[in-house]
């Protein structure tokens, strides 16, 4: 198989970024919390650091599954 | 050096959508509970692409798939660029507004009880509040963007502003009904200004566009619109409707029987000393009121939040019910008391605070 020009996993990580940002705007505006720029730049990066997270977890996964596969594979 | 060009022509064709976002799509034309959800549907939207993405074999299925990722995400760059006020940097390369303005004056007569005003616009806003003079004045401002002014100034030549319908007793006026453009490029707004003193029935209708009502003493005041937010200030109305979708109501009102709605937006509206029924509701939005303390004044209220809390902190409250989410209870003295306002408040997702 050819490699693949973009990496899919990009898409995880701004999907993550977007879906949590959204949601953390969408709390402060329904009342759960005032949004304030004391917020912003830690928000952002725990926002930031959940999705490189995320995105590195199952990118990881795979790859370990499929060399237990091959182990296991061996009688 | 295949994969460099393909990364050129997408880098280009991303600098394209992000202008293009943040010129073409009036981003303020979104109650920001909208815009909120569009950024997490582009999120959901780039979880599919990641999903689709692991899933294809094809080199040009992934392509396509970076394409709408890359579209996406120009978008919603767009859009968080739009509210830091970046627009109007890229505006230079771009777009170019024109506006024409055509102003009314004239009087009413002196022996009408009730002065009626009914606004309906489609895409803009209304605004009616009270001056000295006793002649009213009514401003209409057409709007139009484009690429470039000449262009502008053709949208523009192809509105006519139709004239307010004037009687002794009413001033009415319909905005054009101009077909959306892709974007929605042109607006009317409409100013009014009323002679104070005098008793009005207001009936204020928009689509996507505010509504603002200031110094009115009204027998009936609506206000409706769909995209937009509702101020009201020293609003003061026998019967009084205040409904919007995606917007927030505030302000200062007084009525004998009121009512205000939103599904996505905050209601925060300080009431007025007169004894009044109020029912407030929200789907996606907190609901603030401040009353006034005065002892002579009793209550009776009635407010729950499916999923929030709820605060109540008027004085000799004697509660009903005294719950997290929900809170009822009178005054002591509600029943004797000259001034009696009864106060409903409902929500779904968002807390509730009267004091």
């Amino acid at each position: 198989m050819s490699e693949k020009i973009h990496s899919p996993y990009k898409y995880l990580f701004w999907g993550v970024v977007f879906i949590l940002g959204g949601v953390a705007w969408r709390l402060s505006l329904m009342g759960w919390f005032e949004m304030s720029w004391r917020f912003v730049l830690p928000g952002v990066l725990i926002i930031f650091g959940i999705a490189l997270l995320i995105s590195g977890l199952v990118r990881t996964r795979p790859a370990r599954s499929e060399t237990d596969s091959q182990q296991g594979g061996q009688p | 050096m295949r994969s460099g060009t393909v990364r050129l022509g997408e880098f280009l064709i991303f600098v394209g959508a992000f202008v293009l976002a943040l010129q073409y799509i009036d981003w303020g034309a979104f109650a920001p509970m909208e815009l909120a959800d569009f950024v997490i549907t582009a999120g959901v939207a780039l979880l599919i692409c990641f999903v689709l993405a692991l899933w294809s074999r094809s080199p040009l299925f992934d392509e396509l798939l970076h394409l709408i990722a890359l579209i996406i995400g120009a978008t919603a760059l767009g859009l968080l660029v739009s509210g830091a006020g970046a627009s109007a940097l890229v505006n230079l390369a771009g777009s170019e507004r024109a506006e024409k303005t055509v102003s009314f004056d004239g009087s009413f007569s002196p022996d009408a009880t009730t002065l009626t005003v009914t606004l309906d616009v489609q895409n803009g806003s209304a605004t009616v509040q009270t001056w000295e003079n006793e002649t009213f004045q009514i401003t209409i401002t057409a709007r139009a963007r484009a690429w470039s002014e000449k262009e502008a100034q053709k949208i523009l030549s192809g509105v006519t502003l139709e004239p307010p319908r004037l009687s002794p007793s009413e001033i009415s006026f319909r905005a054009p009904r101009l077909p959306f453009g892709f974007f929605g490029n042109i607006e009317t707004n409409i100013q009014v200004l009323l002679p104070r003193g005098r008793v009005y029935e207001l009936h204020l209708t928009s689509v996507n566009g505010a509504l603002n009502a200031q110094e009115i003493n009204a027998a009936q005041a609506d206000l409706s619109t769909v995209n937009g937010r509702i101020q009201v200030n020293a609003l003061t109305a026998q019967r009084m409707t205040l409904r919007t979708v995606n917007g927030a109501i505030g302000g200062q009102v007084s009525s004998s029987e009121a009512t205000a709605s939103t599904t996505n937006g905050p209601i925060d509206l300080i009431l007025g000393s007169v004894t009044g029924s109020y029912e407030f509701s929200a789907l996606n939005g907190s609901i603030e009121l401040d009353v006034p303390a005065d002892p002579q004044i009793g209550y009776s209220i009635s407010a729950r939040s499916v999923i929030s809390r709820v605060r109540v902190q008027i004085p000799n409250l004697v509660y009903r019910q005294q719950e997290r989410r929900r809170v009822e209870g009178v005054t002591d003295s509600f029943q004797r008391a000259a001034t009696k306002i009864t106060i409903r408040a409902n929500t779904t997702n968002g807390g509730i605070e009267i004091h």
